[in-house]
């Protein structure tokens, strides 16, 4: 069927194919014709808004510290989830109600979080006001370098349950009889964990890792909204910038470290295609 | 032993997951007196730390009240968010259903260059392409009109990913069988791909109606009219000093994402669990 | 089958297709018929505004006559002194003088009168106040009269059940509680001429206008009816709550009605509080009506303009909009208003200085209904200074539709941030606003990107017939360009006494002589007229701020330290001990988000009162009218030592650009946006709207100097002192020697402040926490740094 029917799958996907290249194709290749032209007078400058922004201090504070945070937070993210995610397997009695608890936080509203973080993190709020209980020093964390570790946090509490249901996912597909009969040829836990699970949760992997890439990008709301369009300078990221950029109408160096950031999301995405290809 | 421990931390991790819910039900049915006396420190910027009970001294509707009774923009903008919510849910059953099953099941030219296009305009933040957006939407006379949120919302990339993962585990062999019992492209999609893949249909669903529920910077560029505006809207920046209203007001709209969550989740887990086992 | 197949499958595809195209069209249509119909609708309702007779300032009556032809009018002539009645015959374009009110209550000077009424049938019934003086309480008597038979005194008497406890009503400057009698305090005729009056416990009544004699009793339990109007054979009740209705010739309320109550009850704060009282005429939240001429029609009147409704209807339907004409004027208020025979609706305002107009509204079939331009004027925040000008210039330009949007109205999620973005993605689109209000917007990135047009034609025509002030007018100019221009300024200014004054030279100066003042009057708890970190530091910021930008752009650190520790030591001259800030709740984490503001709260006029009543000995401000000038000149006069002086600071000779605007250059209507600007310089527009800012206007500015108390007379004030005393304060107007003074120091102002919101924000957020001792002066500075450092890096 595959090699006759060469163009049914085509049309099964052009409904889409039309919407995405009206809705989002067409715009971003408009966004990529901006990178080379000047914002209001619309004048062709070539290269020169790339020069400007790999020149700018802001464009590399928020581009150093949106790769930590995405280097920081994946990692994090997807190994304290797959550590849960196996507990949680074994705990058949409470492992559904707890796996739920933890989805929770997906359902909460931003309003609600925001509301909570200002509640929390305020230099009078109650972190604050639980450290002079315990006779510790206060500090002012959204104005200090903890200000990147609450964001870390938000987004572990966010995201953790979903990436828990992810590896339970994967776990479950596993066969049982695999692991039986490793046991029968004396095989220890970790070696069970070791050279059964971990090699058949790869390809799991390609998919929770994009997803919580998504995710990543999804913090900067609440971000915004608790510490403003100039947070601590270690949680300016590449979205306080573009938000601020256009604030200013600096569409053109907006454009332009866009195309930049979407090059790197390509060859990221692309890198875990050949990683995802050579499991299979 | 070991396991105990790692079990009594699991189980507090949970509560801290479920902390700011107990915060928002035990703040909406606090009186204002209350709420400011606990606030009061990060309020007045005075000296002292705010504190918090989970249970109110003396609970009270009193914010529930308000809101319900006392502002009728309220419903008109929860109204909004279930009609945007809603239009871009159907919208990608229709054509996000069909163009998932047309990637996992089927070889044609470009797939995998679209495909990857489709995966790196999904990571694309909203503002990137936010005027760019705008003047397409412009072009076509559809600012100020719920097609401005609902239209480009059909046609996001994600439900495709999600659903494309989980019919390219609906197997190879069940398809080729059907095949050759006679079924053609149209009954194999109706007969195979909706029943064997539902529960991941539904997973999409859910976690679009998470993302549309709480969708911000969409309706806030594209919709002039405030009188189209959705209840996100109404939220995300009600001040501290009117903390009893806004705790009340992230209540309601946190039932409807939770009944979706909570209806969905079983569908929800499944689904992830299809898309996540290996091809 | 496979080929079956395939057509099923492009079926499909083509049915959903055709969905989306379908719902795309609809959505199409119908904002193409919209506008089609907008264009092509012709009629609408012109303003003109008709000549008082000679002297008449005051309307407090207006009243159709049966016969239909007359219109007669209670007033008051400003040259007479004296009250009167005045007829017209043809709709209220000339009036002439019919009599004087009877003997006893004709001089304004005499006599107060409270409430007046004309009926149909052309009798007059005034209710007025006669002070008795041994008893020292306020009597109100009722006289009724007839131009023809003369008149007669009314014996009301409103019931006694209970007696009124009224705090607040003093004789002879000394605190008395007294009680008041249950007093009718209003009257008011209906359409069939009987009288009706409503007391002040909250009850309407039917008067028989021969003998004083309560008829009926309109009132609900629970409420208290606060005003009535009478509509046909209804009277329509404003009480606390809402809007209720009864038959005038039962006395039964009747059923609600939905509509009105929305027009009446509409404006609620976030909690569902009622924000402002609306009431019938006065104020700008006023609402007039007026008993239409179908059975149970009516039409009312309010800041939006004139509607028709039909009571218990569903529907209401705008006859005049009034964002094309003065109703849209927020300074206004509502007296009175006549549907006419010839179907004209006649208004009578009283303008912001309290004179009375008479508006006509009248019908013109060949006027399209909405003009044909329109002219988008944009701001962040609500411009009340802005809403008069359009109003003016909407009254001069009836061909064009002048729209005023705000992008913050406070009462939803929109952050300044997003405003901005939505408001540049307009822009960029072409389908931005003409004119933009500039205030909060980032108006130097604007100039550099090109988005504003050269205004220097328009500045220099302005400049040929009016005297602008130099340095104000030039604050955004760039290479003999002029790209945005403040149409008001602020000058940042302090006063006390001439010494301390005197030897304020620079910031520095100043701590060091508030210190100096604190150290000599231990006991008072107060030097300066703030409590608060964060108006002190807005007060501050703007004389100091200019010196803190360098060269190459970036901020001073060490300016900026110096700043943060002066300011501190200026703060703590007050005691800070006893700050019970709980109650005003200044949400200072909307701050970094909202962005914007207004400079309104800043004035100077409060500090003065305090230095009167010597609860404080310095005050700080940004000076932004003449009146102040008049507050400190009493203050002076009240302590017999006082001066006053531009804020002394780290820079010198600061003013403070306000309302700036400048025109978007993508805009399509170039010549009507220039109109408008000039509109908003010329010396009409200028003069209006005090209080938001010097005009930039000399000629404007001499006009407003124009001494508003009558000669010789003081205007005296009362201020309650923390101990409960009452200390009398004796308003004078300075002189014209020292106005001219002011106007010469003004003009000798020439740093601009710098108002780059994002800089004013950080600077005024994270110093407001250092002040309050929630960080050190080196983190604060710490803190600014980095977060300006990032903001002039991108």
């Amino acid at each position: 069927m595959k090699n006759k029917a060469k163009f049914t799958g085509f049309f099964f996907i052009l409904p889409s194919l039309m919407g995405v290249s009206v809705f989002v194709l067409i715009p971003f290749g408009d966004v990529i014709r901006r990178s080379f032209t000047e914002a209001v007078s619309g004048i062709w400058v070539g290269f020169a808004n790339y020069q400007t922004i790999f020149n700018n201090a802001a464009f590399l504070l928020a581009g150093k510290n949106t790769l930590r945070f995405v280097g920081i937070c994946i990692p994090v993210l997807i190994g304290l989830s797959l550590f849960i995610a196996v507990f949680l397997q074994k705990q058949l009695k409470y492992g559904g109600i707890l796996k739920t608890v933890y989805l929770v936080p997906m359902a909460v509203p931003i309003a609600s979080v925001v509301l909570m973080w200002k509640v929390l993190f305020d230099p009078n709020g109650l972190v604050n006001g639980l450290l002079a209980k315990l006779d510790l020093t206060a500090t002012g964390w959204m104005n200090s370098k903890y200000a990147f570790w609450i964001l870390v946090f938000s987004y572990l509490w966010k995201n953790l349950g979903y990436d828990i249901v992810l590896w339970v996912a994967g776990l479950s597909a596993i066969p049982d009889t695999i692991y039986e009969a490793a046991r029968v040829d004396g095989a220890g836990e970790w070696a069970c964990f070791t050279k059964i699970t971990l090699p058949n949760l790869l390809p799991s992997l390609y998919t929770i890792a994009v997803l919580s890439f998504l995710n990543s990008f999804k913090v900067f709301r609440e971000a915004y909204l608790v510490a403003g369009d100039y947070p601590n300078d270690s949680m300016y990221l590449l979205q306080h910038l573009f938000s601020n950029w256009f604030r200013e109408l600096s569409l053109d160096k907006m454009a332009a470290g866009a195309v930049v950031t979407s090059i790197i999301i390509f060859i990221m995405i692309l890198l875990l295609q050949r990683a995802w290809d050579m499991e299979k | 032993m070991r396991k105990k421990i790692i079990f009594i931390f699991l189980i507090l991790g949970g509560l801290l997951a479920c902390y700011p819910i107990f915060f928002l039900l035990s703040g909406s049915i606090m009186g204002d007196g209350e709420l400011k006396n606990y606030l009061k420190p990060i309020l007045a910027k005075g000296g002292g730390f705010a504190s918090w009970s989970v249970l109110p001294e003396y609970p009270t509707l009193k914010s529930y009240v308000q809101l319900l009774l006392d502002a009728p923009q309220f419903f008109i903008m929860f109204w909004n968010s279930v009609k945007l919510t809603v239009g871009i849910l159907l919208g990608q059953l229709l054509v996000g259903v069909l163009a998932a099953w047309g990637f996992a099941k089927f070889e044609f030219p470009f797939k995998r260059v679209i495909f990857t296009a489709y995966i790196v305009l999904m990571m694309m933040p909203f503002q990137v392409t936010m005027l760019s957006n705008y003047l397409v939407l412009d072009r076509m006379h559809l600012m100020d009109s719920h097609l401005a949120v609902i239209l480009p919302g059909i046609f996001s990339t994600f439900p495709v990913f999600i659903m494309y993962r989980f019919f390219a585990s609906v197997p190879d062999a069940v398809i080729e069988s059907a095949k050759l019992d006679g079924a053609s492209s149209v009954q194999l999609f109706f007969y195979i791909g909706l029943p064997l893949g539902s529960a991941g249909i539904i997973s999409a669903m859910v976690l679009g109606f998470l993302e549309y529920w709480n969708l911000i910077e969409q309706p806030l560029t594209f919709l002039k009219d405030k009188t189209l505006w959705p209840l996100s809207l109404y939220l995300p920046n009600i001040g501290l000093d009117k903390a009893g209203i806004a705790l009340a007001a992230s209540a309601v709209t946190l039932i409807p994402a939770f009944l979706v969550f909570f209806g969905g989740q079983d569908y929800l887990e499944q689904g992830i669990v299809a898309a996540a086992i290996k091809e | 089958m496979k080929l079956g197949g395939k057509k099923i499958l492009s079926c499909l595809l083509a049915a959903s297709l055709l969905a989306t195209a379908v719902t795309g069209c609809a959505g199409e249509d119908k904002g193409d018929s919209d506008k089609k119909s907008d264009k092509s609708a012709m009629g609408r309702y012109l303003e003109e505004e008709y000549p008082l007779p000679p002297g008449v300032m005051d309307i407090a009556a207006l009243q159709k006559l049966e016969d239909g032809n007359t219109l007669r009018m209670a007033a008051t002539n400003q040259e007479t002194k004296e009250r009167g009645i005045w007829d017209s015959l043809d709709n209220g374009r000339t009036w002439e003088m019919k009599s004087v009110f009877p003997e006893n209550i004709r001089s304004v000077d005499k006599v107060n009168v409270l409430s007046t009424a004309i009926s149909p049938k052309g009798q007059v019934s005034a209710a007025y106040g006669s002070v008795q003086e041994e008893e020292s309480q306020l009597g109100i008597e009722y006289i009724n009269w007839n131009l023809e038979t003369g008149e007669k005194l009314l014996p009301i008497k409103a019931p006694q059940e209970q007696m009124l406890s009224v705090l607040g009503i003093y004789a002879g400057g000394e605190k008395a509680k007294n009680t008041m009698q249950n007093q009718i305090m209003t009257l008011q005729y209906t359409s069939n001429g009987e009288l009706l009056g409503s007391d002040s416990m909250g009850s309407a009544y039917l008067i028989d206008d021969n003998s004083g004699e309560l008829l009926k009793t309109f009132q609900i339990e629970g409420s208290f009816i606060q005003q009535f109007q009478a509509v046909g054979n209804k009277l329509i009740a404003l009480t606390e709550k809402d809007v209720q209705i009864f038959d005038l010739q039962s006395g039964d309320p009747l059923e609600r009605d939905d509509i009105l109550n929305e027009q009446f009850n509409g404006k609620k704060d976030a909690e569902g509080n009622s924000e402002v009282a609306v009431r019938f005429g006065g104020g700008t939240t006023g609402v007039l009506l007026s008993t239409g001429s179908e059975e149970n029609s009516m039409y009312f009147c309010n800041d939006k303009g004139i509607y028709r409704h039909l009571l218990g209807g569903t529907v209401v339907e705008q006859m005049v909009n009034g964002s094309l004409n003065s109703l849209g004027n927020p300074s206004i208020a509502l007296i009175s208003m006549q549907s006419l025979n010839n179907n004209d609706f006649l208004v009578a305002v009283s303008d912001e200085e309290g004179v009375s107009k008479l508006l006509n509204y009248h019908y013109s079939k060949d006027t399209p209904s909405v003009p044909d331009l329109e002219l988008k004027v944009y701001a962040l925040n609500n411009n009340q200074g802005i809403r008069q000008a359009i109003a003016l210039f909407q009254k001069e330009n009836p061909d064009i539709f002048v729209n005023f949007e705000v992008g913050l109205t406070g009462d939803d999620a929109v952050t300044a941030a997003d405003a901005l973005r939505t408001l540049n993605t307009n822009m960029m689109a072409g389908k931005g606003p003409d004119v933009l209000i500039l205030d909060g917007m980032p108006i130097e990135s604007y100039i550099d990107k090109g988005l504003l047009s050269d205004l220097t034609n328009v500045i220099d025509a302005s400049s040929k017939e009016v005297k602008f002030f130099e340095h104000v007018k030039n604050s955004y100019e760039i290479d003999g360009k002029i790209f945005a221009i403040p149409t008001r300024f602020g000058a940042p200014a302090i006063q006390g006494d001439e010494e301390t004054v005197a030897s304020s030279t620079d910031l520095k100066a100043l701590a060091e002589q508030l210190e100096k003042l604190k150290a000599a009057n231990p006991d008072n708890k107060y030097i300066i007229n703030d409590e608060e970190a964060k108006s002190i530091l807005k007060k501050l910021y703007y004389a100091n701020s200019p010196a803190w930008i360098q060269k190459n752009g970036t901020l001073s650190e060490e300016a900026l330290k110096e700043f943060l520790t002066l300011a501190k030591r200026i703060y703590d001259v007050n005691d800070h001990t006893n700050d019970d800030n709980a109650e005003n709740l200044t949400s200072s984490f909307t701050v970094s988000v909202k962005g914007g503001s207004s400079i309104g709260l800043e004035g100077m006029g409060n500090g003065s009162m305090q230095i009167m009543t010597e609860n404080i000995l310095f005050n700080l401000g940004i000076m932004n009218s003449p009146s102040e000038l008049s507050d400190i000149v009493s203050a002076k006069k009240a302590i017999g030592n006082g001066s006053y002086g531009w804020m002394p600071g780290q820079s010198q000779k600061v003013f403070v650009p306000m309302t700036s605007v400048g025109i978007n250059s993508k805009s399509k209507q170039t010549e009507s946006a220039e109109k408008f600007i000039s509109g908003l310089l010329s010396t009409e527009t200028q003069k209006s709207s005090q209080g938001s800012g010097f005009p930039i206007n000399q000629a404007a500015f001499q006009e407003i100097i124009a001494n508003p108390f009558e000669e010789g007379s003081v205007s005296l004030g009362f201020i309650s002192s923390e101990e409960g005393d009452q200390k009398q304060m004796e308003y004078i107007w300075p002189t014209e020697e020292e106005f001219q003074q002011l106007k010469a120091e003004l003009d000798t102002l020439d740093t601009p402040a710098v108002t780059d919101e994002i800089i004013k924000d950080c600077v005024i957020e994270q110093g407001t926490n250092c002040l309050n001792g929630g960080q050190s002066v080196d983190d604060a500075v710490k803190n600014i740094m980095q977060k300006v450092n990032l903001y002039l890096a991108e």
